[in-house]
């Protein structure tokens, strides 16, 4: 072959080679569609340009081949390879021109609208990025794919999952197409935080079931379709573009009604707001997550930072993230001193329990809630009780983020807990140790209580009477008679028993009974009545008492008996009964027959006493007529009297006048003043007996015109052995008991005696006795004390 | 109206004895008998055959309310009037010993120049007088 065809048949496949290698390139670029549709009419021509020119370097291959000549259509003339030229070239050329006539432009408005979508992003971006509301974002750049898809309504959403894992769409963004007011105010109400969407059979439904975009440019007859709402405007066309993250479908966008309808280069178009949209969906979801966290931890740091409570937040470590002023103020620790720390080892010490320590830990370590008391350390080293309650905090995942413990220090209440036990142990140990026993018993006279003494009285321990009736401590027939009786003193309020220290008869465990002295009162518990009794066991003490009655009964038997015999013996010889006496002898009986009655008499005196103040006296309280009383006393002693050459003369009466006494014991007092009156009278005069009313009293007077009471003397006169003249004892005779007991007598009765007196002009002695009323079965003072 | 002529005493206290029997006798002129122990006396009742009893409470052997209820018994002592004499004079003494079906009851230490009066007198009142 000659050097020239060579040459040229190598540019030529050269060129060929080029032509298709620039062909395939743009084939290639146009089916990725990443520019431009790979079908537009403008590419077409590009294409065809480049393939004419492919065609036409082919032909001018072939001309160097005559052997192939046949298969070219054209001849082999100039014009022939003129025609070659033309239609490879020019027809080519021609091609071209026209391709890139339209396509340029379209290049610059697809770049422009390229580019106004990358604005749209990059707004939506700042936008989202200024704005902590996510909406303006989105509903800007909804704006912007409707203006740049030419649709006329759409939607950005959401694609979120129910809790059965169905997607639903939640919008971000949507046209306002409400076509009445009902959806007026639907869209009103809804927009802002986005509408819901849960209806799968529909064209949108389609793309967030498959994941996949979904066109519908006759949606009418589309099978997807789920039918639109009555009034809803009419729907030509639909994209549903599902926004992938990854692989996830996050979201969806969905625009409408584009002229002419939509194709595989609205969504190549819209590719690069996907990824975008995606991004801005998955950022929201973070923020709303975090703006959530936040709200809680504001809210809680809000509440913590008010409350006096101490609140401490760990991480999962336990290590601690935040604490508050409440925290700072009871441990003195600040925030900085304790960040990073554990609870533990700054808050406890030698005093706080390991074992609450523990339980404490085991709790945590389960993840789980728990509430204790122990002992913390402030940074002074001052230690102090908290009650603390401690929660784990879990995330929206559920999962464990920390740990918040709440404080409250209890100190005082620990303090108040401390003191009053102590108090309550001291009241138990006087209450144990105190010699009487001491029973309380609730309103239906249940035992409430049983100290330590009532157990030795009674033989019980406290549990065996603790919540029984406390009539089990008693004989019958109180016992039976218990219950009644309390019931008709708390709705009577007539008290046999308050108040009054009594004697009374126990039964102890033993079943024996014995005597008891018992005072009740009545105190009131949260309202509820409560009786406390306190018992003493006088078994001894009646013992004693006894026993000193039986010596007292002895000694007084025992001194009477050889006075009796000198008494009498005395009597006789100073009576004359054996004959007459040597005057010094006759004398001298009469000194030993005086003291001999004086000593019979101190004895009465000495036993009197000892019986009143022994309590042992025994009185017979009775109403009686005054007047029988008074002159029987005037009577018995009208001998001694007359021993003294006095004469007693009544008068004045009160007849049908009744006085409570004891007779025998008023007897004794009228004894005491007659004869001290007849004692202290010369002899020869009158002693006057005068009785009178006075109120509610009857006043007995006695008046003597003797020497009188001296004015030293008068405030000594009721005093035991006193008389106004030591030198006058042994003359006048008397113990100088007489008036002490009588007075004794007297209050013993109910009575009062004083009297009146002039120095040399004598004396008057009244006893008040009251007057005596009907018994009263309900009157205390009617029974025999 | 019968008269208070004779009087058994029971009275172990020699002394005393002495005292009553000047007191009843010289003084008052009674018949009078002295025992010195209730069975003493009961054994003296049927020969004696008083008209009044004079009673010390507290002896040895039977006391007075024992002597009393013996002689109760009797057929002689059955209705007789009984006085007691006693040295406890405690009310409650007192009034226990006036509960047993007695006339009455003197103190000791008393008055040998007028016990003699004191008997006519619970003699007379015994009798409506």
């Amino acid at each position: 072959m000659p050097e020239a065809v060579i040459t040229d048949v190598l540019l030529e496949v050269v060129r060929a080679l080029l032509l298709l290698g620039v062909l395939g390139v743009l084939w290639r670029h146009g089916k990725s569609g990443r520019a431009v549709s790979a079908y537009h009419t403008g590419w077409r021509l590009i294409l065809g340009g480049f393939g004419l020119m492919l065609l036409g370097s082919l032909l001018d291959v072939t001309d160097n081949f005559p052997a192939l000549n046949p298969y070219v259509v054209i001849g082999d003339t100039e014009t022939e390879a003129w025609l070659e030229k033309l239609v490879g070239y020019t027809g080519g050329s021609l091609l071209l021109f026209l391709g890139f006539r339209r396509w340029v432009p379209l290049m610059g408005k697809q770049r422009q609208r390229h580019q106004r979508l990358m604005d749209a992003i990059v707004r939506a971006q700042a936008s989202f990025i200024s704005n902590t509301e996510a909406r303006q974002a989105f509903d800007e750049l909804l704006g912007n794919v409707l203006d740049l898809t030419n649709s006329e309504y759409g939607f950005i959403g959401e694609v979120l999952y129910t809790a059965a894992g169905q997607p639903y769409l939640k919008t971000s963004a949507i046209t306002n197409i409400a076509w009445n007011d009902a959806t007026r105010a639907f869209y009103a109400a809804h927009t802002p935080q986005g509408m819901e969407f849960t209806n799968l059979n529909s064209l949108f439904g389609a793309a967030m079931t498959t994941g996949e975009p979904v066109i519908a440019n006759d949606p009418d007859h589309d099978p997807r379709r789920g039918g639109l709402p009555a009034g809803h405007p009419p729907l030509t066309a639909f994209l549903g573009l599902p926004i992938l993250l990854g692989r996830r479908m996050v979201g969806l966008v969905g625009v409408a009604n584009r002229p002419g309808g939509y194709s595989q280069e609205e969504i190549t178009f819209l590719e690069p707001l996907s990824g975008t949209i995606a991004q801005l969906i998955d950022a929201r979801q973070a923020t709303q997550a975090h703006l959530a966290i936040n709200n809680t931890i504001k809210q809680l740091s809000l509440v913590a930072s008010k409350t006096t409570n101490g609140v401490i937040i760990t991480d999962v470590e336990g290590q601690i993230e935040w604490v508050n002023a409440g925290f700072e103020r009871i441990s003195g620790y600040t925030l900085a001193e304790v960040r990073g720390r554990k609870p533990g080892e700054v808050l406890q010490g030698p005093a706080t329990d390991p074992a609450t320590v523990a339980e404490i830990g085991r709790a945590l370590g389960r993840r789980e809630s728990c509430e204790a008391e122990l002992v913390n350390y402030g940074k002074s080293g001052h230690h102090y009780w908290i009650n603390i309650k401690i929660d784990p905090i879990r995330d929206d995942d559920g999962q464990l983020r920390g740990f918040m413990g709440i404080e409250t220090d209890i100190s005082p209440r620990k303090a108040a807990e401390a003191s009053l036990a102590a108090s309550a142990q001291h009241t138990q140990a006087v209450l144990d140790n105190v010699l009487d026993g001491i029973v309380t018993i609730d309103g239906q006279g249940m035992v409430d209580s049983f100290n330590r003494s009532a157990e030795r009285i009674f033989g019980y321990v406290a549990g065996e009477v603790v919540g029984r009736n406390v009539s089990m401590l008693m004989p019958e027939p109180y016992r039976g008679e218990h219950d009644e009786y309390l019931r008709r003193y708390q709705t009577t309020g007539v008290a046999r028993v308050i108040g009054i220290g009594r004697e009374v008869r126990g039964r102890r465990k033993d079943g024996s009974l014995f005597p008891l002295d018992l005072a009740i009162t009545e105190i009131s518990r949260d309202g509820q009545p409560f009786y406390i009794g306190v018992v003493r066991d006088i078994t001894e003490r009646k013992r004693l008492d006894r026993l000193k009655k039986e010596f007292l009964s002895t000694v007084s038997h025992e001194l009477r008996t050889p006075l009796t015999s000198i008494r009498g013996a005395l009597g006789l010889m100073a009576g004359g009964a054996v004959g007459a006496l040597p005057e010094q002898a006759e004398h001298l009986v009469g000194i030993a027959l005086k003291n001999s009655e004086h000593l019979s008499q101190l004895v009465n005196d000495l036993l009197d006493m000892e019986k009143m103040a022994a309590g042992a006296m025994r009185f017979e309280m009775e109403a009686l007529e005054i007047m029988p009383l008074v002159e029987e006393a005037v009577e018995v002693n009208r001998a001694y009297g007359e021993a003294c050459k006095v004469s007693f003369h009544l008068a004045s009466r009160l007849d049908e006048a009744l006085v409570r006494v004891d007779g025998r014991r008023f007897l004794q007092v009228m004894a005491n003043l007659l004869s001290n009156a007849a004692k202290f009278s010369r002899e020869g005069e009158q002693v006057e007996i005068s009785v009178s009313r006075r109120d509610a009293h009857v006043r007995v007077a006695v008046q003597d015109h003797g020497p009188g009471i001296p004015e030293s003397f008068r405030k000594n006169i009721f005093k035991q052995f006193s008389q106004a003249d030591a030198s006058d004892t042994r003359q006048r005779g008397g113990t100088g008991l007489g008036l002490a007991i009588t007075r004794k007598l007297v209050r013993h009765m109910g009575g009062r005696i004083g009297f009146e007196s002039r120095e040399g002009a004598g004396a008057t002695f009244h006893v008040d006795l009251p007057l005596a009323r009907p018994i009263d079965s309900n009157d205390p003072s009617a029974t025999s004390d | 109206m019968s008269s208070l002529e004779r009087i058994l005493c029971v009275e172990d206290d020699p002394d005393i004895q002495e005292v009553i029997r000047l007191a009843l006798e010289t003084v008052g002129g009674f018949t009078v008998k002295l025992c010195a122990s209730g069975r003493e006396a009961l054994a003296g009742m049927a020969g004696f055959r008083p008209d009044l009893v004079l009673l010390d409470v507290m002896m040895p052997g039977m006391d007075g309310p024992q002597t009393l209820a013996a002689l109760r018994q009797q057929p002689e002592g059955a209705a007789l009037p009984v006085i007691f004499m006693t040295a406890k004079v405690q009310p409650e003494e007192v009034a226990h010993l006036e509960s047993l079906g007695v006339l009455g009851v003197i103190a000791k230490p008393f008055d040998p120049m007028a016990l003699a009066q004191e008997l006519r007198g619970h003699w007379r009142r015994l009798h409506g007088g």
